[in-house]
């Protein structure tokens, strides 16, 4: 029999230290501290927003060593997910429809789509969810079958996946394959898509990675040009080197800078609030004028970043020295015009102490021989995956 | 009026049983495996979901055809639920729980330890001597250093059918002040025994922080292996080498697999959903000690109907080849996980059908044990192309 420890039946909240001393002490003798079971029943309901957990220490993020980063909210978007998929193999614009946040943004070949309302999508699908039998992409008679789905980030208000599948004539003939990115997110209780991002190919050019490494060649520019301007408080550089002309959409869970301000404050979890938020959609557009020769508002703006960025990057464990993409970041499918690339950034202390890892899912487009990879381009994210203040404090 | 997912699906839905057949099998698969099971269920929680009814075939079943991927109630339910019963198991792990842990398994299991199957018969069993990559009661041997603690990098869902589903899972392991010491890659396989999600099938792969990432000797090996083996138990098959296929076949460790259907057969004997049973299967585990030669040699292995039945609805089979998406997803010097399957073609180059299944890689002794059977997760059969119409 699991006996939770005295602090956890009472359901006061501990510090990490004294958690990780009892369960020390507590393994010793065969008892575990903090039952999964427990956990489970502290679980918030779906419209309710997450508790603080115990063992976030002071100044730190929320990050992925808390279970209520994933016990709720992996079930239900893959959930939702596998509605998704279900009513898009059924051609059922209706089930689509149900499975989504309205606004909600698709990457149609290098733009971004956004669709406001369930409405406008029956009016007007954009064409990877077209399934009218009035659009390109799906041929009457075809089906789909899903490859596999692949969970890449999560926290109590989103999760990012990819899922591939591939279309096949009525025949059996193999046609298509989809290569997808999905951003699954609990909006005041409710789970749903916000975010997707396709990439079509025939079915002989499936396993073609042409356009890979001068994506992944491309995104490391960028963060190495980024980086570099944090670090000598370049304003200009810091901004045209994720800036790209155009029209780009983010859907954000909290994570890196979005969380950092909060966490510092003694909000950790405000990032993570649910009830009552209707979007995390972020739309907006550059023009080349505009980065070439931005307002004094722009830069006002960017003066104030760089002053927060050096104030909290460095959270609880010191002072922010340079940041470097993680060596986990891969191109997980890229063509001609768009990629999907999973990647995140690792701050590190002066001393090669590591402060913090966030991680991301992105569509990475190719727009006038530029590809547009940078951490505000086409994402979803971040996930705070560890705050290393929690572990040094 | 607004058509809700899966509307249409089940309308003309007719029910093929013939459970006495599969108990049968089943039955038979386990004394054959040498194994004396005790069964036992995953518990069933709060939110867990019960459907101990067998799934119904779905309309677009053709004849001699079998269940294939397209059908939405392979993944629908399926996926869910399994998510669920993963996603218990490893917070359970992360919060070093032994009770909830158990209360995810199916009893017996297997897992793959290091190069080692383990079969785990009871609940009381695990929970007094736990295997090394579950215990976490910090006595015996275990891979978790006192104060640790876990994160979960990522999952993979790579297979799916209506009783089972393939996951993989990884982990990161810390210790107290926050350093990486181990990484852990999994397969886990779900299953839907008697209306109750489990675990059934697990392997793990350990590795010490400073070795994560540097797999390109221990990839290359596995592929290569997994690519003989293949190849070797494919050309048997095709020269009708009987002897050669128990040579491919023949496992002399302790070995175990988790059977969820897969098989053409029962298509073309018109009993498509018969591998899909739910109702009554106490375990889908065929578990042996170690394949000895007087039980090799009175294998046969379907070779005399083999090319005809393996030929479903389309034709002959001639051939069988990997699936291109074939891959090593983590590998150590000893072991490696990898996502496989084949398709199968009759001579003219027909695709008759695809199948696909995860799988431990194993190496004892210099020689890699590993193939569509003796330690494997699965088989899916993705797509059989007997349901296109084009050949039936």
């Amino acid at each position: 029999m699991t006996i939770p420890a005295p602090e956890e039946r009472k359901g006061i909240s501990i510090d990490r230290r004294s958690f990780l001393k009892d369960a020390a002490a507590a393994s010793l003798t065969g008892v575990a501290v903090l039952s999964a079971t427990e956990a489970r029943a502290q679980q918030p309901s779906a419209d309710s927003d997450p508790p603080k957990p115990a063992g976030l220490k002071p100044m730190a993020e929320f990050d992925s060593r808390f279970p209520v980063a994933y016990n709720s909210s992996v079930p239900e978007s893959m959930r939702i997910l596998t509605q998704y998929f279900q009513a898009l193999s059924e051609r059922n614009l209706d089930g689509v429809a149900d499975t989504l946040h309205y606004p909600f943004v698709t990457y149609e070949g290098s733009e971004p789509v956004v669709v406001e309302s369930a409405d406008q999508l029956r009016a007007n699908p954009p064409q990877s969810m077209n399934v009218t039998a009035k659009g390109d992409l799906i041929t009457p008679g075809s089906y789909d079958i899903m490859e596999g789905i692949e969970l890449h980030l999560y926290n109590p208000c989103g999760a990012g996946f990819s899922l591939p599948y591939t279309r096949y004539r009525a025949d059996g003939h193999k046609m298509l394959g989809c290569h997808g990115i999905y951003g699954v997110t609990n909006n005041d209780g409710k789970w749903g898509i916000e975010f997707m991002s396709t990439i079509f190919q025939p079915a002989d050019q499936l396993s073609e990675t042409y356009d890979a490494l001068s994506l992944v060649t491309a995104q490391h520019d960028h963060w190495r040009l980024h980086a570099e301007a944090r670090l000598k408080g370049d304003l200009d550089e810091a901004r045209t080197s994720i800036n790209f002309p155009g029209k780009r959409a983010s859907v954000t869970i909290g994570g890196s800078n979005r969380s950092s301000i909060p966490a510092r404050e003694g909000r950790p979890m405000e990032p993570y609030q649910i009830k009552g938020v209707k979007s995390r959609l972020r739309v907006s557009e550059l023009t080349q004028e505009q980065i070439d020769h931005p307002s004094p508002e722009a830069m006002a703006a960017a003066a104030k970043n760089q002053k927060e960025f050096e104030q909290y990057s460095g959270g609880g464990v010191g002072k922010w020295a340079y940041s470097i993409e993680i060596p986990e970041t891969y191109v997980m499918h890229a063509a001609n015009d768009k990629g999907h690339i999973y990647t995140g950034f690792r701050r590190y202390v002066a001393n090669g102490t590591m402060i913090s890892e966030a991680r991301f899912i992105s569509a990475a487009v190719f727009r006038k021989g530029v590809w547009n990879a940078s951490e505000i381009t086409g994402v979803f994210g971040y996930m705070m995956y560890q705050d290393h203040t929690n572990d040094v404090t | 009026m607004t058509r809700k997912v899966g509307e249409q699906v089940d309308a003309s839905a007719r029910q093929v049983t013939n459970r006495r057949s599969f108990l049968k099998s089943a039955a038979v698969a386990g004394v054959v495996g040498g194994a004396a099971l005790v069964s036992g269920h995953a518990q069933n929680s709060p939110d867990s979901w019960q459907q101990a009814t067998d799934p119904q075939a779905p309309s677009g079943i053709r004849p001699k055809g079998s269940l294939d991927c397209r059908f939405p109630m392979t993944y629908s339910t399926s996926v869910v639920e399994s998510t669920k019963v993963l996603m218990r198991y490893y917070e359970a792990l992360a919060a070093r729980d032994p009770e909830a842990m158990a209360d995810t398994l199916h009893f017996p299991f297997v897992t793959y330890e290091g190069p080692y199957a383990t079969l785990v018969e009871s609940r009381d069993k695990f929970l007094a001597s736990p295997p090394p990559s579950m215990n976490v009661t910090s006595s015996g041997d275990s891979h978790i250093k006192a104060g640790s603690y876990d994160m979960l990098d990522h999952t993979e869902m790579l297979i799916f059918n209506p009783i089972g589903v393939g996951h993989t899972l990884m982990y990161n392991r810390y210790e107290e002040g926050g350093e990486r010491i181990l990484q852990c890659h999994g397969i886990y396989g779900v299953t839907n025994d008697d209306g109750v999600w489990g675990l059934e099938y697990l392997s793990t792969i350990f590795k010490p922080a400073n070795q994560i990432g540097r797999d390109e000797y221990t990839l290359t090996s596995v592929d290569e292996a997994l690519h003989d083996n293949h190849r070797d138990k494919v050309a048997s098959r095709r020269e009708a080498d009987l002897p050669m296929v128990r040579k491919m076949v023949e496992d002399p460790y302790p070995h175990g697999s988790v059977w969820i259907g897969g098989s053409t057969v029962p298509g073309i004997e018109g009993r498509p959903m018969a591998p899909y049973k739910v109702k009554g299967v106490e375990s889908r585990l065929r578990f042996s000690q170690g394949d000895t030669q007087e039980f090799m040699d009175k294998q046969n292995y379907n070779m005399e109907h083999f090319a005809e039945v393996s030929g479903a609805g389309v034709g002959t089979w001639a051939l069988s080849v990997e699936i291109p998406e074939t891959r090593t997803l983590y590998a150590s010097a000893v072991k490696g996980h990898y996502y496989s399957g084949y398709y199968r073609y009759t001579a003219n180059g027909t695709v008759i059908s695809e199948h696909r299944y995860l799988g431990a890689e194993i190496c004892r002794r210099g020689v890699w044990y590993g193939h569509d059977i003796a330690t494997t997760f699965g088989q899916v059969l993705y797509h059989d192309w007997t349901n296109d119409g084009a050949h039936s």
